[in-house]
């Protein structure tokens, strides 16, 4: 079981994730954008972020940059409905840790989140 | 006047004169011969009654000297006449030849004038030979300008208007000696722009005798064409505007749909209780999202591809698994509607050079066209082989076939065959069209061969690794 922090814009996008992983007995907290997800990284200790790209306040690779400075090790997951050729390579390459793409197959999400937290 | 012929042998004139006074032979002194006469005058004294051997009266030869002094006076004024007319025929051709020049030369201003170019001769010795009222004009120069003698004061005065003045001097003072033919445009400083067109004059042998100068003002033509640029440029923002357009549309109701299809699906996850009906309609909800998503997606695809965007990653993939995949991912569609997808005959082929998720949509799109157009208990199979340089993949099926008329609308967007049930079938109308695009992409190409109750065949063909 781990505390995960999910942030993402649309709110029944944001519910369905939360669903899925407090399914499987994590302790799931969400944030609605980059200032919202930065005021809850600085109070809380997450061991993962499911982080979505296009988000207000900055977007999703800000609030990575951030927190990178002072974690290199917490599984920071993309969240995105990009399907640009190469996005995969490119989040990766930004620091994320992998990359799950909108729309999700609830029968695998839970356990495709799960295998990044288990590093 | 025609003077008479010169006498005759003196001899055959003898007898006549002889036979004319013959009386007079007897008495006559001894006498030299008489020279011999003018015939007119000889039938002078006849008229008289004389003849060179014997005197007249004073009466006759009064007569014989009027009559001469008359043929005389005649013969002055005839030759006097003659005289004049000979002088006014020349004065005539001259004025003739004159005015034949001067309308040649006003033929020659006149084409000068007519132009829409600004002309100027000059000779090698840089004497201006001819220049027009449009060069002045093209120059802003007054019309007094068209007196100037020499090239250089000319072209200076010219070159007043002409942006980088002392280049464009020194460029005419070096081709001046030269045979060479150029071609340049000027800009002047009130921003219109002039093409100058330089050459020598040759005469028919060859020899150069000067350079003529051709000035044309260019500007309204470069301003049509920038505008035409303009428009062109216009066009394609738009076009590109459009396709990002829809490239952002797509991605923007993904959002949504991951949690429409998420959500439904989650219900479905057995968590709550639930009646058939209410699994019924989710399992709608669900397949419909899924449909929605299949549609933004492939007009996802489609706007990349024509904005330009969609680039290809290419790479040797191995055919044997690319088709395997394919068929597997259609395998559970297949038993659903009783179709056979016979095992894949693969001969002599190892790899394609294709991007492997764009290779893997090509095959899914015909494989999946195939098995949704054939009736149950029919088959779908694929074969491939090597074919030059290029791979032939052909997925033939035994299923309802296409009506030649349909056979051209097959590539169009939002174009679906209907089946004969009269539904609408399973797929987003994009398939072939972007299966086309893809496959075109790739450098391939894509036919078809079809009979109505008898079946189909896609085939692809695409580059070897």
């Amino acid at each position: 079981m781990a505390r995960i922090l999910v942030v993402e814009d649309d709110l029944w996008s944001r519910r369905l994730v939360f669903e899925l992983l407090e399914l499987r007995g994590h302790d799931v907290l969400c944030a609605s954008g980059v200032t919202d997800g930065r005021a809850q990284l600085d109070t809380v200790k997450f061991d993962a972020v499911l982080l979505d790209i296009n988000i207000p306040g900055g977007g999703g690779e800000l609030l990575l940059q951030e927190i990178r400075e002072y974690n290199t090790v917490m599984p920071v997951i993309a969240f995105t409905a990009s399907t640009m050729a190469g996005d995969r390579e490119r989040f990766l390459a930004e620091g994320f840790t992998g990359h799950v793409a909108k729309p999700i197959d609830v029968r695998s999400f839970a356990d495709t989140v799960e295998r990044y937290l288990a590093g | 006047m025609k003077l008479a012929t010169p006498p005759s042998p003196t001899v055959s004139r003898a007898p006549a004169l002889a036979t004319s006074a013959p009386a007079n032979e007897a008495t006559a002194v001894p006498a030299p011969p008489a020279p011999p006469l003018h015939p007119t005058l000889a039938a002078l004294l006849r008229e008289t009654g004389a003849s060179p051997d014997q005197p007249p009266s004073p009466e006759a030869w009064r007569a014989v000297l009027a009559g001469m002094s008359a043929l005389c006076t005649a013969a002055d004024a005839e030759r006097a006449a003659s005289a004049t007319s000979a002088h006014d025929r020349y004065q005539d051709l001259v004025r003739r030849s004159d005015s034949a020049r001067a309308e040649h030369d006003a033929i020659l201003s006149a084409t000068l004038e007519s132009t829409v170019e600004g002309v100027c001769v000059v000779d090698n010795a840089w004497r201006v030979i001819a220049v027009n009222h449009r060069f002045a004009e093209l120059a802003r120069l007054p019309d007094s300008a068209l007196e100037i003698q020499d090239q250089r004061a000319l072209v200076a005065a010219a070159l007043h208007v002409v942006k980088n003045r002392d280049e464009v001097m020194r460029r005419v003072h070096a081709l001046h000696d030269t045979e060479v033919t150029t071609r340049e445009q000027l800009e002047l400083l009130d921003g219109s722009l002039v093409d100058w067109f330089s050459a020598p004059v040759r005469t028919p042998d060859g020899t150069k005798v000067g350079r003529v100068a051709f000035l044309r003002d260019v500007t309204a033509e470069r301003v049509a064409r920038r505008e035409l640029e303009h428009a062109r440029e216009a066009a394609e923002a738009a076009s590109q505007a459009k396709s990002m357009f829809l490239a952002n549309m797509s991605h923007e109701l993904r959002t949504p749909l991951n949690a429409v299809i998420g959500l439904a699906d989650l219900l479905m996850l057995e968590r709550d209780p639930l009646v058939d009906r209410q699994r019924e309609y989710l399992s709608g909800i669900a397949s419909s999202g899924r449909h929605l998503l299949a549609l933004v997606n492939d007009v996802l695809d489609l706007a990349k591809i024509e904005a330009g965007k969609q680039e290809l990653t290419l790479q040797p993939i191995r055919i044997h698994e690319a088709i395997e995949e394919g068929m597997a991912a259609i395998l559970p569609l297949a038993k659903s509607r009783g179709v056979m997808l016979e095992p894949a005959t693969i001969v002599a082929v190892s790899a394609v050079r294709a991007d492997p998720t764009r290779l893997r949509q090509i095959l899914y799109n015909l494989i999946s066209n195939a098995v949704k157009f054939t009736n149950r208990h029919g088959t779908v199979r694929i074969r491939a082989w090597r074919d030059g340089d290029r791979v032939s993949i052909a997925v033939k099926d035994t299923g309802i076939g296409i009506a030649p008329a349909d056979l051209s609308r097959l590539y169009r967007t939002f174009e679906q065959l209907t089946l004969p049930s009269g539904d609408r079938p399973a797929g987003t109308g994009l398939g072939l069209a972007l299966t086309k695009r893809l496959v075109e992409m790739h450098g391939g190409t894509i036919d078809v061969v079809s009979e109505v109750g008898v079946g189909t065949t896609f085939t692809v063909r695409i580059p070897v690794a």
